[in-house]
């Protein structure tokens, strides 16, 4: 029977039919969670949602979409009439209810499959509780004709009792609803904003009896209840006058007065009881029902009633528009764009010469910006089509957690690109299922914590620096992150070392790690971490970032930073050879210029793979012509041209024999020196991870349009799409992580390797440390140098030569009243004599290790100069003229140096012990 | 009797329908793809839309040529996966190939189906991408197999 509609009548019904169930969604939420309380406007809001679904699929002869939407039509019609108190278990009922329906819905030609038995049996059960047996038919006759209806007798007493006439309207699906503009949904909502809509088919006897049956337009029959006349009811449905016509329900309404009597008499006896169905007549129009009924209508015009929750006459406000289509527009608009650069260049000559050029240009310009941003903006959806799916979620799960849990939205009109919103469904709901199941306190717990027992998830979503953030925050356990950290530690993730030096904001991140999670966490870890890394692997391929905060025992708070759109992104144009390529700006991290002299210090080879040392860290490199198998071109000095570069690294050099200062500046536009070989390394990053690429050259920042890849060239991974620059060139748009999978890049390794560095470094740290020393530097024979270090000088004294005094073969002098030996290092040393004609002579006394400094020192070594006092780091090397207290020589300040060790040079000489007493 | 776009690759002529022709337009930038398979020619800006381009010559197991003046982009109405010419998706409209010919040819009017099954000294490569042989006026005219210059591999 279906089959007889047109598809895309179907369709609409379909998506429409979605549209309504969502809206149902939050009704029932709060039909549940009012309890008693909820308004007549939220229940009568859900009751017309299914009730149009089922009118669509009597129309479209869905039989199980049918049956199911009027059971759970019949139950809420008893939760509207008082008679039923949406309890949840029924609500439950309802809830399963919708999910089989838009199973139903995702393949309407196949819905009579979907099984709903269940579903069913559990309403039914429910309204036979109430003694509504959903079987019931009563025969309804067509005024002036013998044809009669079967007609569910729930409804029409239901409708008997407001007042409401009945009637059957023909409505041809092509002439009186698609050629209005309407779709059937639409004409059943106008017709069930005049009245109640009973049942709707597709009416074979019709077409037979009708001479339209040629004209093959399906006749659609729907039996209707409605407080109108017949003739304003033709009016209200638009239907011409002759399709409306009235039914007869004798039987019923025989019944039903039989009933009015009894409740008259039961009037008369106990007058508070309720006004039962009055009504002997219902054909004329009944006063106090229309007030009844108005609750229904007023939904419509309220303007505050939600999106999709309030139902539009005939649906003029919005159009449905493929989305291939806006995509389509959203490139021409681009093309256009293109265009007016390309036009307002050819003509800014003739500015002058054509009066009023300028005028037009500027209307041209203003009109292609505001209209690309117009065709933009129709790709925009709230972000709550997303959040508003949580609260059912979220119900479902507190009930199986035994969980008291309440969600806040804040923002839901917060719009993205389409694109982004339905990616964002899953990592959203990973988040907040993890916050129910893990962050969240049973709440005895909360209640022992002082807190609420009922839990709060507040979803927020607002506009910030031109990107959107969405924060998903619970209040409760927080993340504890020494229990994060020892598991990170069990995993492998981090080594110890690494661990020591992380704050607990990086190790709190450790879940977004891969492999942080597996299923025993959920158990072991207090907060989250199952599949973290998904989370965060979908919102980077976003272009966005995640990102964690939390308090042990306040709660936890994941932010998510996304752009507005993924069809514009501002990339980095870079160029490679005569190629060009983008690379989205998200990716970029910084960049790093690496001058052409320093190339060969800071670029290095580690295990075969090029290095580059950023601030201690050790960066993989790449060069991008090398990934992309592009010949490398580079600028050759002498001729000014660019040709073939063949060099296997960068830092290859042609010969190992460092130049000579004078060298390198005759050779001042030699390639390595010269500012055109300077290195542009551009630090992307992947994950956690960062790796350089060397490019030749780097342009500017351009927003660019993203086209899709051909299936030819998605084998490649090293691209995500392809952009038409302003030039009308096309170029490839760079994918940071197939970029590095395509250069073979192990970071693992790297970061090994970076250990193993910089623990070197601190090895080679303290060996330094310890050859560093501080000397003194002096001059005994002019030109013969010596060095002493200073830890082993008392101090420097300078003397006159005629105070020496001779005594024996020994020269003495007086100090501090005493009587000081002095050495002479010619003596003991083979060196020369100290000048005899110098008048001023220098002393250095000598420390003598476990003496403290008021002690007498043993003796004073003879010089000529002191030359200064410094720091030298040198290796001792062994001199051939060893002779007692010498330590070595190193050359210092270019002079070679003899380094003293003056302790055992005054032992050499006799001076120290109980030789010096 | 059926239209052909015909275009010559080498020392031969080769024929499309024209109902699979979209347009013939002169050769411009073609941005290479590198690590792309190496009949894939490169990308071009066809008024805003990006269409690959195959080199007919490598993709026939031929030599790559270099442009010529002559050498001309025949875009293809059919898309890459085979099933786009009905699907409505965006991906569809966004996959449109060309394939890059030496010179282009006239439009030969033949009789569809007397052409012979391809002769059977082809090397297997050249097998696949061929559907038939018509004799015309201009002389043999091989019919290509779009489908299979299409499809990936």
């Amino acid at each position: 029977m279906a089959s007889l509609a047109d598809e895309s009548i179907i369709a609409d019904f379909v998506a429409e039919s979605r549209e309504h169930l969502s809206s149902v969604e939050p009704d029932l939420l709060a039909m549940e969670s009012l309890g008693a309380k909820v308004s007549q406007e939220v229940i009568n809001r859900v009751f017309r949602a299914i009730h149009s679904l089922k009118g669509g699929a009597g129309f479209f002869a869905f039989e199980a979409l049918k049956k199911l939407s009027h059971a759970m039509e019949s139950v809420l019609m008893l939760v509207r009439d008082g008679k039923l108190s949406p309890a949840p278990d029924i609500m439950d009922c309802l809830f399963t209810g919708v999910d089989r329906l838009r199973a139903m819905l995702d393949d309407i030609q196949a819905s009579d499959n979907v099984p709903f038995a269940k579903e069913l049996a559990n309403l039914e059960a429910i309204l036979s509780g109430k003694g509504v047996n959903l079987g019931e038919t009563v025969k309804g006759r067509e005024k002036g004709s013998k044809r009669d209806f079967d007609l569910d007798a729930e409804s029409v007493r239901s409708a008997l009792r407001r007042g409401m006439n009945l009637y059957r309207a023909n409505a041809y699906l092509h002439r009186d609803i698609k050629d209005q503009g309407l779709t059937p949904l639409a004409f059943l909502n106008n017709a069930m904003s005049v009245g109640a809509c009973l049942d709707a088919f597709i009416d074979i006897d019709a077409i037979a009896d009708l001479e339209n049956c040629l004209e093959q337009d399906l006749a659609v029959t729907l039996l209707f209840a409605s407080v109108l006349e017949p003739d304003l009811a033709a009016l209200a449905l638009k239907l011409p006058v002759e399709q409306v016509k009235v039914l007869e329900v004798k039987a019923l309404k025989e019944e039903m007065k039989a009933k009015a009597k009894a409740a008259k008499a039961a009037e008369k006896a106990e007058p508070k009881a309720e006004p039962g169905p009055r009504q002997e007549a219902p054909a004329p129009v009944a006063e106090e029902p229309v007030a009844e009924v108005e609750p229904e209508a007023a939904v419509e015009d309220k303007p505050e009633a939600r999106g999709g929750a309030a139902m539009k006459e005939g649906g003029n406000e919005t159009l449905r528009v493929r989305v291939d289509l806006l995509t389509n527009l959203m490139n021409l608009a681009g093309e256009l764009v293109l265009g007016r650069n390309q036009l307002v260049r050819a003509v800014t000559d003739y500015q002058n010469e054509i009066p009023g050029l300028g005028a037009i240009l500027q209307n041209v310009n203003q009109v292609t910006t505001e209209m690309q941003e117009g065709i933009m903006q129709t790709r925009m959806q709230p972000i709550g089509t997303v959040f508003n799916r949580f609260p059912r979620i979220i119900r479902d799960m507190s009930r199986q957690l035994s969980k008291q849990i309440e969600v806040q939205i804040e923002g839901a009109e917060v719009e993205l690109d389409k694109s982004i919103v339905e990616m964002l469904v899953d990592p959203l709901t990973h988040i907040i299922r993890n916050c129910a199941d893990h962050a969240l306190e049973t709440p005895a717990e909360r209640k022992k914590a002082g807190k609420n027992p009922t839990g709060v998830i507040h979803l927020h979503a607002f506009h910030e620096g031109g990107q959107i953030n969405i924060a998903v925050n619970d209040d409760g356990r927080g993340i504890d992150a020494k229990k994060i950290l020892a598991k990170a530690l069990a995993k492998g993730l981090v080594t110890k070392a690494q661990a020591a030096e992380m704050t607990d904001r990086e190790i709190v991140h450790l879940v977004f790690a891969p492999g942080f999670s597996t299923a025993e966490t959920v158990s072991d870890i207090s907060g989250r971490g199952v599949g973290m890394d998904v989370v965060r692997t979908n919102v980077e391929k976003l272009g966005g970032h995640v990102e964690l905060e939390t308090e042990v025992g306040m709660g936890t708070t994941v932010r998510l930073r996304l752009p507005l759109t993924l069809a514009i992104i501002p990339s980095m144009i870079v160029g490679v050879a005569d190629h060009r390529f983008a690379i989205p700006q998200v990716n970029v991290v910084e960049f790093v210029w690496v001058k052409a002299s320093e190339v060969a210090q800071r670029i290095e080879h580690v295990q075969g793979a090029l290095v580059l040392r950023l601030r201690d860290k050790l960066l993989p490199l790449v060069r991008l012509a090398d990934v992309l198998g592009i010949q490398r071109l580079f600028l050759d000095a002498a001729t000014g041209e660019m040709r073939p570069d063949r060099r296997a690294s960068i830092a290859d050099r042609r010969g190992d024999a460092p130049e000579t200062p004078e060298e390198a500046s005759t050779r001042e536009r030699d390639r390595r020196t010269d500012w055109r070989s300077d290195h542009n390394i551009i630090v992307l990053r992947v994950g956690k991870n960062h790796y350089g690429v060397i490019v030749d050259e780097l342009f500017d920042i351009e927003e660019i349009v993203v086209k899709p890849l051909s299936t030819f060239i998605q084998g490649t991974k090293c691209f995500s799409g392809a952009t038409i620059l302003g030039d009308g060139r096309v170029i490839m748009i760079l994918d940071a992580g197939g970029l590095s999978t395509a250069a073979q890049l192990h970071f693992t390794d790297l970061q090994a390797e970076e250990i193993r560095r910089l623990e070197e470094e601190k090895r080679s740290a303290a060996l330094k440390a310890s050859r560093r020393r501080s000397v003194i530097l002096f001059e005994a024979a002019k030109g013969e140098r010596f060095a002493v270090p200073q830890d082993h000088v008392l101090r420097l004294e300078r003397i006159l030569r005629s105070r020496i005094e001779l005594i024996g073969d020994r020269e003495y002098i007086e100090y501090r009243g005493e009587g000081l030996p002095l050495v002479r290092l010619d003596r003991h040393l083979e060196v020369r004599p100290l000048d005899k004609g110098l008048e001023e002579l220098f002393l250095v006394i000598p420390k003598v290790p476990g003496q403290n400094s008021t002690a007498r020192p043993p003796a004073g070594i003879l010089i000529s100069e002191i030359l200064d006092a410094l720091d030298v780091e040198v290796e001792l090397k062994a001199v051939e003229f060893t002779g007692p207290g010498l330590l070595g020589s190193a050359v210092v300040q270019d002079h070679l140096t003899l380094f003293l060790d003056p302790v055992n040079l005054l032992k050499a000489a006799g001076l120290m012990g109980g030789d010096a007493a | 009797m059926s239209q052909f776009a015909t275009f010559h690759v080498g020392a031969r002529l080769f024929g499309l329908d024209i109902l699979g022709v979209r347009e013939i337009i002169r050769v411009f930038n073609i941005t290479p793809v590198p690590r792309s398979e190496p009949h894939i020619r490169g990308l071009i800006n066809l008024r805003g839309q990006i269409v690959t381009i195959l080199d007919l010559a490598v993709r026939l197991g031929q030599e790559g040529t270099p442009v010529k003046d002559s050498s001309h982009i025949v875009i293809l109405k059919h898309t890459a996966n085979a099933s786009g010419a009905q699907a409505q998706g965006q991906g569809a409209s966004q996959d449109l190939m060309g394939l890059l010919v030496d010179a282009i040819g006239d439009v030969v009017e033949a009789e569809a189906t007397l052409a012979e099954a391809p002769p059977a000294n082809l090397s297997d490569a050249e097998e696949r991408f061929l559907s038939g042989v018509l004799k015309t006026e201009a002389g043999l005219l091989v019919l290509l197999n779009v489908q299979e210059l299409l499809s990936s591999g």
